[in-house]
């Protein structure tokens, strides 16, 4: 049996979790998003270590030792694989109205920064969420995660990947809207479903 | 070395505000395309998606995600 001053520090811990979790807005799609490019550059990796290991394989197939050119290939080869392994993360500044949100990529991170503004508005003083905020932060965050996944190959830095090369930025903005418009569409249809299956359950 | 000691306070500082100061302070930019053409010739960082066109707000985020690196 837990003492109750362990259980209150528990309960505090799992309050903290939730107030934190309210920060983070359609995550099941970031987290996809970041698997998705994961995915991407470790298939793509994957063959080139193929490769590579058969090359060193075959050159020391003697007994040779592995010559420097061919461990210049390697290092290069652990250090594109790890640059490539970026990961999406979320952050919240000052910004001059809750229409501006910004992507940027720094190392291995795509930091979606949104309006604090608007993050602070999310759950009302009785705990209940703001509707409007949420869907807000939504938005934005749809837009950006379309630039994620349709604007960065070439950030990725593998050849052949090269699908936003040469776009404007005018036609990645309607890209990226488009990207939002579908993918929040496809979710409302989906919680719909979801919504009326438990209903029936109940029923 | 001044160049290293500026790039090292910025990415020791902790608010954006601190960071702000610190560029003013060393380099003497006052304008935002100053300072952001500043910060990305120094860190490998850049916009590649946005809502909204705010100059000031590109500053924000770019040195915001600069000094929040070493968290992540
Ligand atoms: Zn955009």
């Amino acid at each position: 049996m837990l003492e109750s001053k362990r259980r209150n520090e528990i309960r505090n811990k799992a309050g903290n979790i939730i107030k934190a979790s309210d920060r983070y807005h359609f995550i099941h799609a970031t987290y996809a998003c970041q698997l998705m490019i994961k995915e991407i550059v470790s298939q793509h990796y994957k063959e080139e270590c193929r490769k590579l290991s058969q090359k060193i394989r075959e050159k020391t197939k003697n007994g040779n030792e592995i010559s420097e050119e061919l461990m210049e290939e390697y290092n290069h080869l652990m250090i594109m694989a790890k640059e490539g392994r970026a990961h999406i993360d979320i952050d919240y500044i000052e910004t001059s109205s809750e229409e501006e949100a910004r992507v940027i990529k720094i190392n291995n991170a795509f930091v979606i920064n949104l309006p604090k503004s608007l993050a602070q508005r999310v759950t009302n003083e009785d705990g209940t969420f703001n509707k409007s905020a949420v869907s807000k932060i939504r938005n934005l965050m749809a837009h950006e995660l379309g630039h994620i996944v349709l604007h960065t190959d070439e950030l990725l830095k593998i050849e052949g990947l090269q699908g936003s090369i040469g776009i404007t930025e005018t036609d990645k903005e309607e890209e990226a809207g488009f990207f939002a418009n579908e993918i929040l569409q496809m979710r409302d249809e989906r919680n719909r479903v979801l919504h009326s299956e438990v209903f029936d359950d109940k029923t | 070395m001044e160049r290293k000691k500026i790039q090292t306070l910025i990415e020791l500082a902790i608010t954006f505000e601190e960071a702000d100061q610190i560029i003013e302070e060393y380099t003497g930019y006052k304008t935002d395309s100053e300072k952001i053409a500043y910060i990305r010739g120094m860190f490998d960082c850049r916009i590649i998606g946005r809502v909204g066109n705010d100059l000031h707000t590109d500053y924000v985020a770019l040195l915001t995600s600069i000094i929040n690196q070493k968290w992540r």
